[in-house]
């Protein structure tokens, strides 16, 4: 499944870069994932070779040569199950159109992999399988789905202890880090409310 | 929220605050843990609470004493 993820990133780069030559200057910018258990690898940007290391790396050329785009994935990527925390981003990002897109293509490889780690845990047969809180999903890589769009679209609060809430619809995602499972989604009796009042 | 007062001081970064609560909404504290820790499963305690099991309890405990303390006549 990492692969789908990480393969997914990489077309998402690719087009985001393609879709820029006339603009992209010189870099891009990469995402990392890395795992539980193996330290976060450190996202370098050599301004010189335009290289990135991390998760992602190649070398994107400038609009005269752009035809040549080389990407890579780095091997530590397949030995353990992705880390929704370990997908960083660099500060590079904002400074040019084809950073920002990449910028962003983190921030939804981030909510894809926080949908799939909540909904590989027991929040789905809480929530969904046991409350029916979800009508119409049923498996889980629906709900994975469906936490993804609350990451990704929905409004966020930064709560006690590192954990992040999100609120969009009727749903209740919380990020954990320090939860096994990652965190968890729901749909809270209190609505919005019950959004606002968490701490 | 009405009926007498318990006293706490509070102490954090160096500085301290002293909190009045009715023994009322002490009381109130009390039940909502105990219903929280009813309510919530274990492995989503933390996750939705942003403290731990343990910590509720042992949170519990101190209310419910200080409420037993004043309930036996101590100011």
């Amino acid at each position: 499944m990492r692969h789908v993820f990480l393969c997914r990133a990489l077309v998402v780069t690719l087009v985001a870069v393609v879709a820029n030559l006339t603009a992209v200057p010189t870099a891009f910018m990469a995402t990392a994932a890395s795992t539980v258990g193996v330290p976060s690898p450190v996202t370098t940007y050599d301004a010189s070779t335009e290289v990135y290391d991390g998760i992602l790396q190649g070398t994107a050329a400038s609009s005269a040569s752009a035809s040549r785009q080389q990407f890579r994935l780095d091997p530590r990527a397949a030995a353990a199950p992705a880390d929704p925390d370990a997908v960083t981003t660099v500060g590079v990002a904002a400074k040019t159109e084809s950073g920002a897109v990449s910028a962003l293509s983190g921030v939804r490889l981030r909510a894809q992999l926080t949908g799939e780690q909540i909904a590989g845990g027991h929040a789905f047969d809480a929530h969904v399988v046991k409350a029916g809180e979800f009508p119409g999903i049923t498996t889980r890589s629906e709900f994975a789905a469906r936490i993804e769009s609350v990451v990704t679209n929905g409004e966020s609060r930064e709560l006690l202890r590192g954990r992040t809430a999100y609120w969009q619809g009727d749903t209740v995602v919380i990020r954990d880090p320090a939860s096994l499972d990652g965190g968890t989604a729901f749909v809270p009796t209190g609505g919005y409310n019950y959004f606002l009042g968490l701490k | 929220m009405s009926g007498d007062v318990i006293r706490f001081e509070i102490a954090q970064d160096g500085l301290t605050e002293d909190v009045a609560v009715s023994t009322s909404a002490m009381a109130l504290v009390a039940s909502c843990i105990n219903e929280a820790l009813e309510a919530v499963n274990d492995w989503e305690f933390s996750i939705r609470l942003g403290f731990t099991t343990d910590e509720a309890r042992d949170l519990l405990e101190q209310v419910n004493a200080a409420l037993s303390y004043r309930e036996r006549g101590h100011p």
